[in-house]
């Protein structure tokens, strides 16, 4: 998996601790991303910041800015591994 | 020629006008429809709020003279738990929406429902020894493995509560709020120990009544200081859908902890009568209980994942 792969795997990971089952299925709803959660496997297609991007929006509207938090911190060691240029801006 | 044209134009765009109309309608009867249920005013909700309206009216009643004055009271004091017992297998059976115990809401939702039937079944026993078996105040007796038992249910609760809201994280960010972390439940046990245990004597007490004389107070210091350790931590950050389910479920806390406190004040202090302002107060914490976990499940069905749906469903 990608860097990017790898954040919405860590983000849907944290968020399926916090919520359950449900982070699963808003995870799908989001597009340009494939998750296949039996396997563990999430794709990231097109604009790869963007996807992400989304996914944290679609948490955000559950608790609000505390989602965006938890989602940084999920992925605060992964976001480091790439460019300024190339973060999503959600997790900056 | 020309004003048939004209005409027809003016038609369709009348009619096009009117389609327009028609399906802004469908689609804000639609928008009412999510937005009612949104707001977790579903059947459930529709029960809390029967239940709640009919025990007021009963708790009212209570202080109004009449022949059946003393029994109806009694009574009340024995049904009014009916609530935690509909509140707590509601929470359990809505739990596998969250996962059971994978998730920290799943774990918090279960141990929140078992804290409801546990004060359930003490109420229960409580009303079977007093009011059966002619026992004046059974304590430390039975029905304190329920008020007793109910405890660590709601202390695990609000710490799966804080794991899942990342409270850890957010307080190590900011002094202020460790050193209200730090300071909230020193305060709250200095209250405790202030109001309830103040000139305590062991004198003529079984270690299990000096046991619980303890244990209560502290207990109930622990989880109400984790609720509020979390309010005062998330407030600002917490949004979205959960919000109000959250805020709800915290002040049913701070409400159970108020009806614990007020308890065991008025037992010291032998002025506790069934069916009293007592009783109401647990009566309302079971009933603000009961809704969070409503309204905790329905911001859950209404999470963006199910949003395409209800939007199709608008269009």
């Amino acid at each position: 998996m990608d860097v990017y792969a790898q954040i919405a795997a860590k983000i849907i990971a944290q968020q399926e601790t916090i919520i359950g089952p449900v982070a699963i299925e808003q995870a799908k709803a989001v597009s340009g991303l494939k998750v296949d959660w039996d396997k563990h496997q999430v794709t990231v297609s097109g604009d790869q910041q963007s996807v992400i991007n989304k996914l944290v929006e679609q948490y955000k509207e559950l608790f609000g800015k505390l989602s965006v938090e938890i989602c940084k911190e999920a992925a605060s060691k992964l976001i480091s591994q790439l460019p300024a240029n190339k973060q999503p801006s959600s997790l900056k | 020629m020309e004003s048939v044209i004209k005409n027809s134009l003016v038609f369709s765009t009348i009619n096009l006008l009117m389609l327009q109309f028609d399906n802004s309608i469908i689609k804000q009867y639609h928008l009412n429809v999510t937005d009612t249920k949104k707001n977790g005013l579903n059947k459930y909700s529709l029960l809390v709020l029967v239940l709640f309206l009919f025990f007021s009216g009963w708790f009212a009643g209570t202080y109004l003279p009449g022949p059946l004055h003393g029994k109806s009271t009694v009574l009340l004091s024995e049904v009014y738990g009916v609530v935690a017992l509909i509140g707590g297998i509601y929470g359990l059976s809505v739990a596998k929406n969250w996962g059971y115990f994978k998730s920290y809401f799943g774990r918090a939702i279960i141990l929140i429902s078992c804290g409801l039937l546990l004060q359930e079944f003490g109420q229960l026993a409580y009303s079977y020894l007093n009011s059966i078996k002619h026992v004046e105040l059974p304590y430390p007796s039975i029905p304190d493995i329920g008020f007793f038992g109910s405890i660590p249910m709601y202390i695990l609760a609000a710490r799966y509560l804080i794991k899942g809201l990342g409270i850890a994280s957010i307080v190590k960010k900011n002094h202020v709020k460790l050193l209200v972390g730090v300071l909230i439940p020193e305060i709250i046990l200095a209250v405790s120990y202030w109001f309830l245990l103040k000139g305590y004597s062991t004198e003529g007490k079984s270690s299990l009544a000096i046991f619980f004389d303890y244990g209560y107070p502290i207990g109930q210091a622990i989880y109400v200081s984790l609720a509020l350790i979390i309010l005062l931590s998330v407030s600002r950050l917490l949004g979205g859908l959960m919000r109000i389910p959250t805020l709800l479920l915290l002040l049913a806390y701070l409400i159970q902890y108020l009806s614990d406190f007020n308890f065991i004040f008025q037992t010291i202090h032998e002025t506790w009568g069934p069916g009293m302002y007592g009783d109401y107060l647990y009566f309302t914490s079971y009933c603000l209980l009961f809704y969070s976990l409503i309204r905790l499940n329905s911001a859950l069905n209404f999470s963006p994942s199910h949003k395409k749906d209800r939007d199709q469903g608008a269009d």
